[in-house]
């Protein structure tokens, strides 16, 4: 198991390194920075000036090569338009972002999977259609207009649930099912046809020639095997999420992750995009190493 | 699509009570589209937040839009001492939120601080004219500028508001002013947290308050952040908040069929111009012949497009140069040309291109609705046109690199009341300036040394009507702003700053 972990870590490394250098190459030519800074008044030697105090001015493998020393040494800058300490800005608003995402993927999984093993075990039944309808609706239905639906109807008509914000558990209550609902179709798909896979394989086949009991062989054999893909599926989701729903988190006024990344991208605000970039990419990296130990841990012909 | 469907889901909730009014706590709810980290504008300078700024600091003079002259605030009288003197008489009552005494050297202390070298905020630009501020007594400051500069008092009522300096100048990290945000406004922070909500609350002892600034009308203010439209429209239907700004037109009229809303329309100081390239060095060689210009400009109905995103209703006030006419010393001669798509045609054949050319129009992803108006008239007279939308940042970069042929984007008018603000920095021979005219470029730059009169006046007509016949750049439209509120809410609106309001514009019906 040591031996997968070593072997996955530098190319962990490699994957962070080069979204973190596609990353800032592409913030940088996106936009004029230093008139962005300056502002619409600024004349020329403003303007150097704005670059020089930035250190815009050199050249951009320096700039890059100087931020990831800082960044190495855990200084991610500070945001170039309210001059807020970059760490502090993303650990504000990683929170909501890491609660949401948790608990999204959690009810996508604990409804999905079962759907998708229920599917399997009645394939091409009524059940089977009812739950691909569900999941087809699910994945059909755009995030923004569900979310508002269900604004209207579970805050604004019934306050059940409150409008917007991300103060207390009942605010996350409806942003976590709009968001499960555009997930978990992919979970019920892959458990599917993972288990119909699994239970059409010889080496079920031969179990049941020894008269193993049905509940056992399924629950032993086949969903072991088949719940390989859904762990890679919920840590790339996982990781997706944690990087932030621009749109969950917008309709549900969710000051998380997203929001940050989205407004920041909008207003240039290099660091903090960088920051975020970084942060993201390496953490989807540990995510798809940790399910690639999982799935060595599950299966043993995976460790080779 | 998106839009339709949103409506419609809202629309669901037409009818419906708010649950909280308030009014009966006498506080007002309001969100913006992001969470607030400052109320300080050197900080953070998006509109809102200059707004705030107004509320929580004061700066030292005023602009009274009805009666067009500057009115005392934290200076109580002004002089120009010589060509390059000004000479600021403070008052002796004002304290700051914390108990302390207004002075002089608070004065002295943010003005140089803002063009202090080290200094990085983005109104530097702003304050390019200021050499020094000197402090003569305690209720006494001259500030030295860089030549005679007109515009003095108008930059000073638009921007400069002035920061404690026993609080502010001791720190080190300026960004920890947000920790205590101590102004002489007339309202108090009281509450910032860190998922950026503010709470606001009236200054009783407010000294400035007059018959054209008015005190605080509403007790509390609560801002939070809801950066969809839609949530915001929900919150709102749902008692969390007061009104909405920048509501869209059709779902706000039919939420407001229902008697517990209404709609105001606003103008800020706010425009969308169309710029044109004059030499054709973006691509388009068309361009270059005046002829086409002119015809371009003569193909769009701006009348129709002001009234684009109001379903045909008028605007408050209309755009009809690059300055408004409630700016000071804005003159001209040559109004803009009427709507004449046929006469454009004309135009077009006898420059030779009477069977239409291809042009692309830069926009703000913001406004690109105006530009696909506007697009849809030069289609009209047989121009094929492509929109590309961009976002701020983007749009910088495609200035720098001279990519526009046609720019078609929103300006905040100078956000002061004189008017050279409005128009001076789009002739200055720089990369926002695609006519690039030295004759234009010298009167332009000769304006900021002459005062306020008739002589500068006609130096403004000179470059306003440059710009009209040599069809370089006209204002298309001002920008609607479209207030949903509650129906016991009252409100001024057509303010001269971006945000179109100040919370001192607000008040609860009787």
């Amino acid at each position: 198991m040591i031996r997968v972990i070593l072997r996955r870590i530098p190319m962990a490394l490699l994957v962070a390194l080069t979204v973190s250098i596609l990353g800032f190459a592409l913030l940088r030519l996106s936009g004029d920075l230093v008139r962005e800074l300056a502002g619409d008044t600024a004349g020329p030697e403003q303007l150097a000036q704005v670059a020089r105090a930035y250190g815009l001015d050199k050249p951009l493998p320096i700039q890059y090569l100087n931020w990831l020393w800082d960044l190495l040494r855990g200084d991610f800058g500070t945001s170039l338009f309210t001059g807020e300490a970059v760490s502090s800005l993303i650990a504000t608003r990683a929170g909501p972002t890491i609660i949401l995402a948790l608990a999204s993927l959690v009810v996508a999984v604990v409804i999905g999977v079962p759907l998708g093993v229920l599917a399997a075990a009645n394939p091409n039944t009524l059940t089977d259609r009812v739950i691909a309808v569900v999941a087809v609706f699910g994945q059909a239905v755009p995030n923004f207009w569900f979310g508002l639906v269900m604004l209207v109807i579970f805050a604004v008509k019934l306050k059940w649930l409150p409008v917007a914000g991300d103060d207390t558990a009942a605010h996350f209550v409806l942003p976590v099912i709009t968001l499960a609902l555009s997930i978990m179709p992919q979970f019920v798909r892959v458990t599917r046809s993972g288990v119909l896979d699994a239970m059409g394989a010889d080496y079920i086949r031969t179990a049941r020639s020894k008269g193993i009991p049905a509940r056992r062989l399924f629950m032993r054999h086949a969903l072991r095997n088949a719940i390989l893909p859904v762990v890679s599926l919920s840590a790339v989701t996982l990781g997706f999420l944690l990087g932030g729903s621009v749109i969950v988190e917008s309709v549900f006024s969710i000051n998380g992750l997203g929001l940050l990344a989205y407004s920041s991208i909008l207003s240039n605000d290099f660091p903090v995009v960088q920051a975020i970039v970084v942060i993201v990419s390496i953490v989807y990296v540990f995510l798809t190493l940790l399910s690639d130990v999982v799935n060595a841990w599950i299966d043993p012909r995976l460790r080779g | 699509m998106k839009m339709k469907i949103a409506a419609s889901a809202l629309a669901l909730a037409v009818g419906m009570t708010p649950a909280f009014a308030g009014k009966d706590d006498d506080t007002l709810r309001m969100a913006f589209e992001y969470p607030i980290s400052t109320v300080d504008a050197y900080a953070d300078y998006k509109p809102e937040i200059e707004m705030l700024s107004q509320m929580v600091f004061d700066r030292l003079v005023t602009f009274d839009e009805a009666s067009g002259e500057y009115k005392p605030m934290l200076a109580s009288a002004w002089e120009q001492v010589d060509e390059t003197t000004w000479r600021f008489t403070l008052r002796d009552d004002v304290m700051w939120h914390d108990g302390e005494p207004f002075t002089a050297d608070d004065i002295v202390y943010t003005l140089n601080w803002i063009i202090a070298p080290e200094t990085q905020v983005r109104q530097k630009g702003e304050m390019s004219w200021l050499a020094e501020a000197v402090k003569v007594d305690d209720t006494t400051v001259d500030l030295k500028t860089n030549g005679l500069t007109a515009n003095i008092l108008s930059l000073l009522s638009s921007g400069g508001h002035i920061l404690p300096e026993h609080i502010h100048g001791p720190l080190e990290d300026k960004a920890e002013f947000r920790n205590n945000l101590v102004g002489t406004g007339m309202y108090e922070v009281t509450g910032l947290t860190s998922d950026g909500q503010l709470t606001l609350t009236a200054n009783d002892g407010y000294a400035m308050a007059s018959d054209y600034w008015a005190a605080p009308s509403i007790g509390t203010v609560e801002i939070r952040a809801v950066p969809d439209i839609g949530a915001q429209t929900a919150a709102l239907m749902s008692g969390d908040l007061d009104f909405v700004r920048n509501a869209r037109f059709e779902e706000a009229q039919a939420i407001a069929s229902a008697p517990d809303y209404e709609v105001t329309l606003s103008q800020s100081i706010a425009y969308i111009y169309m710029m044109l390239d004059t030499d054709g060095q973006a691509g388009q060689e068309a361009l270059a012949d005046p002829r086409v210009r002119q015809a371009l400009i003569m193909a769009v109905d701006r009348d129709a497009v002001q009234t684009s995103r109001t379903g045909g209703q008028e605007p408050s006030r209309t755009v009809d140069h690059l300055c408004w006419d409630f700016q000071i010393d804005c003159a001209y001669n040559t109004p803009i040309p009427a709507y004449d798509p046929e006469g454009a045609k004309a135009l077009l054949a006898e420059a030779g291109y009477g069977d239409g050319f291809s042009v692309t129009i830069h926009t703000f992803n913001s406004v690109k609705d105006f530009a696909e108006v506007v697009g849809g008239y030069l289609s009209q007279v047989g121009v094929d046109v492509e929109i590309i939308g961009q976002t701020f940042a983007a749009f910088r970069k495609s200035q720098a690199d001279e990519e526009f042929q046609i720019l078609l984007a929103a300006w905040n008018g100078g956000k002061g009341p004189d008017s050279m603000l409005a128009f001076q920095p789009f002739f200055n021979s720089d990369v926002r300036d695609l006519l690039k005219d030295p004759a234009v470029t010298e009167v332009n730059k000769a304006i900021t040394g002459v005062n306020v009169g008739e002589e500068r006046a006609s130096m403004v007509a000179q470059v306003l009507d440059a710009s009209v016949e040599q069809g370089y750049m006209i204002p298309i439209s001002g920008i609607p702003i479209v207030f949903l509120h509650k129906a016991d809410l009252e409100m001024n609106v057509n303010r001269m700053l971006p945000y179109s309001v100040y919370l001192n514009d607000f008040s609860w019906a009787e």
